[in-house]
């Protein structure tokens, strides 16, 4: 953590640096600054209200060194505070997580443009992001289970027609979680030859993306492959070593197609419908343990975690008057696993497949107050109905409402 | 040992009159709020110094800022301040790339504690008190566009509040000193945007991050020729929010 700690510093150094040597060498330079604050308060059905603060901080500068050449620094330092609604505008699957959670990120990404042609551009980007995490109140930062490191590498050309743009991309990322470690695992692993657990979130990505965008409409095709680097496949016997782990490793495929458009509808109203499914395939079984010190699992579940989702959402924004904007999201979401079973009450598997269901509306009153300023007034409320009933740890089923006010300032 | 139980006494009562400070009173808050006063009551005045503590740069045409911040610090708490800032460089001074540069310093004390602690030493003289917030630090600020300036700086911050009360009655048991002290050193970085072009008025954002700590200070302003209001965040504060009013004088 030291490490990155410092390279963080020293990336921030190197970007204000940069920042004033590129003046030196009179290239067309411009800064960028974007503060963002999202100041609300969260109130689920299930559960206490919470008081939510988002914050993010962007530094960042665009350089052209050559006319066909030209680079893009950012920083962004964000926290995210506990709440229902993640970021105050997006939705965020809250699948596997609480509430209460807190993040901060450190994000840092260089990129290069290169203007080859009018119908063709080429870009290379290098990304570095640090996520903490605070699962409980005393935790302190940099210690949180879940934290990651990301390192990676993009490379993506853009190709501009007469009537039609597409662009591809391929990103390679490399997930480190330093501190990740399953004492519970091994233990319900069994056997003296027990499997350590650390390192086993450790993984690497390779997403491979491309988009059409044709008149007001956008059309989306991506994969994204998971590779993991220790967690292996469970399996359905106890294995020679004791354990219930294969010599598989554990690997991921989420593929993705989205489309959108945007329609200019009036002076007054503009319409942004979208649409995505996703498909997710894992080759990662599961063993059922029904009480947190049980050694002997009571049912095994092949394609555990299997799932498509289909997401389908309605952005309108009613433009009031010249500095007002009324801004309606709904948002229907619905994920079916292909073989989980629904657990009941009691942590046991019942018949039929797990599916969570999930509906978002976000209303806002947006204001420019400046050329650098905007405000809004929000409220999002967020229902998820799903036939799990084991919620003794984390909400399956709950409804929300979430309200507060945004404020920005950006350069 | 009764002005010694008033000496506490005095700081329980800054502690409860601090909590008028924030805004986010709900009844459901009190247990988060007592828990998180006693895990870490440090923190909580930290916050309140972090209010006392400002890195808006020194207007482009002068070369000195003084500023006072009077709520929630000197009322209700009696934590008198001043901050200093001077200009050692001017922006686009020598060559257009020269950003300004302000050297920043802050000073801050709780009148009602020193005075308790007088009443106490006066009649004990083995209880010594001290209490003091300090931050000093330096900001670079560039002029981006007629209107607005960015500007990013270091700045170290503590503040100490020790209680030593003396006890040498070789009861193992009994409490001896009472030891409150928080520092680190901020990366700063916001913006300043002019809302006006008759008169001076102006709105800032800053956002502080604590070098060894994590810790996220962050200010949402509004500022006329002397007076400023708005509003101080603390992500993992005892209070997340504080309300703050200030007043400065540039010359």
């Amino acid at each position: 953590m030291k490490m990155h700690k410092k390279i963080n510093i020293l990336t921030l150094a190197g970007l204000l640096a940069i920042t004033y040597l590129s003046g030196l060498h009179a290239v067309q330079f411009a800064p960028y600054y974007d503060f963002k604050l999202t100041q609300g308060v969260s109130v689920p059905s299930r559960g206490t209200p919470e008081f939510t603060l988002c914050l993010a901080n962007d530094l960042g500068f665009i350089a052209r060194v050559h006319p066909k050449h030209s680079i893009v620094a950012f920083y962004e330092l964000k926290y995210i505070g506990p709440s229902i609604n993640r970021d105050g505008s997006s939705i965020r699957s809250l699948e596997g997580s609480s509430f209460t959670d807190r993040y901060i990120d450190y994000l840092f990404i260089v990129r290069h443009s290169w203007v080859y042609s009018k119908m063709f551009t080429f870009k290379t980007q290098v990304d570095s992001m640090i996520e903490n995490t605070r699962t409980g109140a005393n935790e302190a930062w940099g210690y949180g289970l879940y934290d990651f490191n990301r390192t990676g590498l993009m490379f993506s050309a853009d190709m501009t027609f007469e009537t039609f743009k597409l662009d591809a991309s391929i990103q390679y990322s490399l997930l480190d979680f330093p501190n990740y470690t399953d004492l519970l695992g091994e233990l319900q692993a069994g056997a003296g030859d027990g499997e350590s657990q650390t390192g086993k979130q450790n993984h690497n990505i390779l997403q491979i993306r491309s988009n059409l965008k044709y008149k007001g409409n956008k059309f989306s095709l991506g994969t994204t492959m998971q590779s993991y680097l220790k967690q292996k496949v469970v399996t359905s016997v106890v294995q020679a070593n004791g354990t219930y782990y294969s010599a598989e490793l554990q690997k991921e495929n989420l593929i993705s197609i989205g489309v959108e458009r945007k329609q200019k509808v009036s002076e007054f109203l503009i319409l942004s419908p979208y649409l995505s499914y996703k498909i997710k395939d894992s080759n990662q079984n599961y063993q059922h343990f029904t009480t947190a010190g049980s050694s002997v699992p009571v049912a095994y579940q092949g394609d555990y975690y299997d799932y498509t989702e289909l997401t389908v959402g309605l952005p309108m924004i009613f433009i009031l008057s010249e500095k007002w904007d009324l801004i309606l999201t709904p948002e229907l979401s619905q994920k079916n696993y292909s073989s989980r079973p629904p657990l009941d009450a009691n942590n046991n598997f019942t018949d039929g497949k797990q599916a969570n269901n999930l509906m978002l509306m976000n209303v806002a009153f947006e204001k420019k107050s400046s050329e650098v300023a905007r405000w809004a007034l929000f409220y999002s409320y967020q229902q998820q109905a799903s036939n799990v009933r084991f919620e003794k740890y984390l909400p399956y089923n709950y409804s929300g409402s979430f309200f507060g006010i945004k404020y920005s300032l950006r350069y | 040992m009764i002005k010694k139980i008033s000496l506490i006494a005095v700081i329980v009562l800054f502690y409860a009159s601090s909590l008028y400070c924030g805004d986010d009173f709900l009844t459901s808050e009190v247990t988060r709020i007592s828990t998180k006063l006693i895990d870490n009551p440090a923190d909580f005045l930290f916050n309140l110094h972090s209010d006392n503590v400002d890195f808006t740069p020194v207007p482009k045409d002068k070369n000195v800022t003084i500023r006072t911040n009077f709520y929630p610090t000197t009322f209700p708490t009696t934590w008198v301040n001043l901050n200093f800032k001077v200009k050692v460089l001017s922006d686009s001074g020598y060559t257009p790339w020269i950003p300004q540069v302000d050297l920043i310093g802050q000073y801050g004390k709780v009148m009602a504690i020193d005075m308790a602690a007088s009443d106490v030493d006066s009649s004990s003289s083995s209880t010594k008190v001290s209490n003091s917030d300090m931050a000093y630090g330096l900001m670079v600020t560039k002029a981006v566009s007629e209107t607005t300036r960015l500007f990013f700086g270091l700045c170290y911050s503590k503040m100490e509040l020790i209680v030593d009360l003396g006890n040498n009655d070789n009861d193992d048991n009994a409490v001896s000193s009472i030891s409150l002290s928080a520092n680190d050193t901020f990366f700063v970085s916001g913006i300043e945007n002019s809302l006006s072009d008759d008169k001076p008025s102006y709105v800032k954002a800053h956002l502080g991050y604590g070098l060894r700590t994590k810790k996220i200070v962050s200010r949402i302003g509004w500022y006329s020729n002397h007076f400023e209001t708005g509003f101080n965040f603390y992500p993992e504060g005892l209070f997340v929010m504080h309300y703050f009013m200030a007043w400065h004088w540039n010359f």
